[in-house]
């Protein structure tokens, strides 16, 4: 008597070699000529490229009572240039940003650009704020905002757009850098009722990323 | 209700034959995506169809709006770049001769700025490039996103088959080998 074959799935041996043919077809990746552009596997000159956040690691502190400390620590193999930092204060009537003091970075040939300024490991920054004099109960008493514009690239040879990041300055009653109640007429230096330890604290916990 | 056994069995087995069916045409429907993991630049959302990209126009640098449509029977080639993106300035003089020497068998490069239009036109006053320039200062990062560039890093190529398929999409720096030989393989007009 001819031996009976169990049934898989209900389904008979030649039925069942069918269907594995079909699995092993599903597994095979679609050739790539058929597929949209968004849909291709993108092939890059780096598989783990930093989030730029990682890349380029910002923190800030109270350098003193009208200066602003930015340090950002750039990742091994990552560069920032020079000429594309920008600051801006948010909403502009509340002061006004001083010329930027950059620590010593590396000149590099750029074809366009000539000589260009590029840091590697971390840049420093001193960045005067001057709050515009007025009245101390609304100007100095509302939150203001430093708007960090920056720009690198990696050594393998991409670069990442522009990065925004703000940094939010609360009233010093809340904590933050600018004693409360205390005008910042241009040139004249605020009395310090602050301490640097608490004013880097906040203010690295105001650290706000608008990407 | 009695059902013979062999009926209910053939009744499972056609089940899974269609579900079997109907997930490979679904997997076909899809694309070959790159395995997932950390990769921070694998690309992460599906939004473009064949031929979708001919909708996009961008100004070019006299402020003229051009759509890519304008080459929908070319072998496209569109180049995400930025004066402010080194290896991007680097690697125009390679796209600069492919046009050269592959334009009449179909092949079309355009570029497409990430930047103003003062610092291109600057650019282009002291640089020769042998292809047309597109400018859009925020909606080339978008656009280069949406075709998988998921850090919007620069420079990004992505090569595109007359009608508009994706066939080569590259994050980083091109090599003249590496283009020639998907160029030479996708020409509409054979050399």
């Amino acid at each position: 008597m001819k031996p009976v074959r169990p049934l898989i799935l209900g389904c008979s041996p030649a039925v069942l070699r069918l269907l594995f043919l079909l699995s092993t077809l599903a597994a095979q990746p679609v050739p790539a000529a058929a597929a949209p552009a968004s849909e291709l596997p993108i092939h890059s000159v780096e598989q783990e490229l930093l989030e730029p956040e990682r890349a380029f690691q910002l923190s800030a502190r109270h350098h003193d009572s009208q200066t602003i400390e930015l340090t950002y620590k750039i990742a091994e193999g990552y560069y920032m240039y020079r000429g594309r930092f920008k600051f801006l204060l948010e909403p502009k009537t509340s002061g006004k940003v001083g010329k930027a003091r950059f620590s010593k970075g590396k000149m590099k040939q750029d074809p366009t650009f000539g000589r260009v300024e590029v840091y590697r490991e971390s840049v420093r920054i001193l960045l005067p704020i001057v709050m515009v004099d007025g009245d101390s109960s609304s100007a100095n008493s509302q939150a203001v905002r430093l708007r960090v514009t920056s720009q690198g690239c990696a050594d393998v040879g991409v670069c990442y757009p522009p990065q925004h990041t703000t940094l939010t300055i609360k009233p010093a009653n809340r904590g933050v850098i600018f004693p409360d109640g205390v005008a910042f007429p241009v040139g004249v230096t605020a009395p310090p009722q602050f301490t640097p330890g608490a004013a880097q604290q906040s203010l690295t916990e105001s650290l706000r990323q608008d990407r | 209700m009695f059902v013979p056994k062999y009926l209910l069995g053939a009744g499972i087995c056609l089940f899974v034959a269609l579900a079997s069916i109907a997930l490979w045409l679904d997997r076909q429907g899809s694309s070959a995506l790159p395995p997932p993991g950390k990769s921070a630049t694998a690309p992460h959302e599906i939004t473009a169809s064949r031929g979708a990209i001919y909708s996009a126009r961008f100004p070019d640098l006299q402020g003229n709006m051009q759509s890519l449509g304008q080459w929908d029977r070319k072998l496209l080639v569109v180049n995400f770049w930025a004066t402010w993106c080194g290896p991007c300035k680097e690697e125009m003089p390679i796209l600069s001769r492919l046009q050269a020497r592959f334009g009449e068998q179909g092949l079309q490069i355009v570029g497409i700025a990430a930047d103003s239009s003062g610092n291109v036109a600057n650019f282009a006053i002291g640089t020769k490039i042998g292809y047309p320039l597109l400018v859009d200062d925020a909606g080339a990062i978008e656009f280069s996103k949406r075709l998988g560039n998921r850090l919007g890093l620069l420079p990004h190529t992505v090569l595109f088959s007359p009608g508009g398929d994706g066939i080569y999409n590259k994050l980083g720096m091109i090599t003249e080998a590496e283009m020639s030989d998907i160029i030479l393989k996708n020409l509409p007009i054979r050399p």
